[in-house]
């Protein structure tokens, strides 16, 4: 999901910084002190799972877990994703220093979006609208994020224009995977810890 | 997991001669330059541009290039996905009917650029640890919020990291050759179970940090000075920019 170094224009570069400033600053106002640290362990839990290689088939994947990151953390997913975009380009170099911007963007708006459209579903009494709601939330994420790197690369370079399609298409089994994934999860923590899906300064 | 790696690379305090300088300028420096480097699409300002990382190299000697070398070797993996991918998608007469010339060339300058934006911003700012990181971030007047949620994960990152690779550990031992379903449901319980415990550890850590004086304590942990070199410094980007927005001309 990360898009490298190189591949961005300058305006393109510059719009995602804009827009991954305001969701950080917007996510920020909205956590009170208190929850920095929960947001923290969050961010660190979700960083460590995308790590895992998941086997995928005759494949494996690194999932980005982007639906979970937003059902569970709401607008603070802004900061948390910024937050674990910047220890993956300092610590193993994946994605970039300079692109984090436009891969903050392309990943936490997404994930607020899940929060926004899916959240309440997720959280409701009826057990079968939660499951569908947590498959949506997660194919939903993997897919408009994958749609906000093909526009970035696109509006980079007009001339790209299959190259996104592609990258579409490319992201259309990983999030059935990361749907299930999230179906899953989001059951597990109904059944278990509930208080978990009401998003970070919702509590 | 490569978890070994983060503690590698976070320990490996860049011992470098870069650090005598300003943390806020070093980030002022290579974001302005790298922002420079991301608008050239033509091989002669790249090729006025690479002068720079070759005087970054200058200025740490040879173990500095051989890090730089081990930190570039994995954003090189991405580049030859470019390689064989770009020149296939891209508009343009076909090479072996198959590979766009253009595609071809756009591939050489993005890898090029990578290499190039990558060298700057990791020899100046990925270098210099998270923690002058967060000093240099709230010199620049990033809010103290963010600051202290960068340390706190990097720090829950190395707490969480080893009970990680137990759970991990212990799938593999369980289920080490399944695949599909059964797999992505072990792995949200996985994820699930990680973060009910980290929620309790949260609880813990809140009430320590209240105790020890809330964020306030975060606030100042590195303390800096603005010699004559940070001028110099600056002045050695410009010229240096000068002559790439010169060379693309």
């Amino acid at each position: 999901m990360h898009v490298s170094e190189g591949f961005l224009g300058p305006q393109v570069l510059a719009a995602g910084w804009a827009v991954t400033a305001a969701g950080v600053a917007w996510g920020l106002k909205k956590m009170d002190e208190g929850e920095i640290v929960r947001v923290s362990m969050a961010s660190s839990v979700f960083f460590l799972a995308s790590l895992v290689n998941v086997k995928v088939g005759p494949s494996s994947a690194h999932l980005s877990l982007i639906g979970p990151v937003g059902l569970i953390l709401g607008w603070s997913a802004f900061p948390a994703i910024f937050t674990a975009l910047l220890l993956q380009a300092v610590l193993f170099q994946f994605g970039g220093l300079l692109v984090l911007g436009a891969n903050c963007a392309a990943m936490a708006l997404p994930a607020v979006l899940a929060h926004i459209v899916f959240g309440s579903f997720v959280r409701g009494a009826n057990d079968k609208i939660a499951a569908a709601a947590s498959f949506f939330a997660g194919a939903f994420a993997v897919l408009a994020s994958a749609c906000i790197v093909g526009l970035l690369l696109f509006f980079s370079d007009r001339e790209m224009a299959l190259t996104a399609k592609t990258i579409f298409a490319a992201h259309l089994p990983l999030s059935a995977v990361e749907g299930a994934v999230t179906l899953f999860m989001a059951l597990f923590l109904r059944r278990t810890f509930p208080d978990v899906l009401r998003g970070a300064g919702q509590r | 997991m490569i978890l070994s790696g983060i503690r590698v690379c976070c320990d490996a305090g860049s011992e470098s001669r870069l650090d005598a300088l300003d943390a806020r300028c070093r980030v002022v420096c290579a974001f302005f330059t790298a922002f420079l480097l991301a608008s050239l699409r033509d091989t002669a300002s790249l090729l006025a541009a690479s002068l720079l990382p070759a005087m970054l190299l200058c200025v740490d000697g040879l173990r500095g290039a051989e890090d730089l070398a081990r930190r570039l070797l994995p954003l090189n993996g991405v580049s030859v996905l470019v390689v064989l991918f770009l020149p296939l998608t891209y508009p343009g007469e076909r090479v072996f009917y198959l590979f766009s010339e253009r595609g071809l060339f756009m591939s050489f300058i993005i890898i090029w650029k990578l290499n190039l934006i990558s060298a700057v911003l990791l020899k100046l700012v990925a270098s210099m640890g998270m923690t002058r990181l967060s000093g240099a971030l709230e010199g620049l007047g990033v809010p103290l919020k963010l600051r202290s949620l960068l340390l706190l994960t990097t720090r829950c990152v190395f707490l969480l990291g080893e009970r990680f690779s137990t759970i991990c550990r212990a799938l593999d031992l369980r289920a080490g050759d399944a695949s599909g379903f059964p797999v992505c449901r072990a792995f949200a319980y996985m994820v699930g179970t990680t973060l009910i415990h980290s929620s309790d550890r949260a609880e813990r850590s809140v009430l320590a940090i209240g105790c020890r004086g809330g964020l306030s304590g975060f606030a100042g942990l590195a303390s800096s000075r603005w010699t004559w070199r940070e001028p110099a410094f600056c002045l050695l980007f410009v010229i240096n920019s000068a002559f790439i927005l010169m060379a693309s001309l």
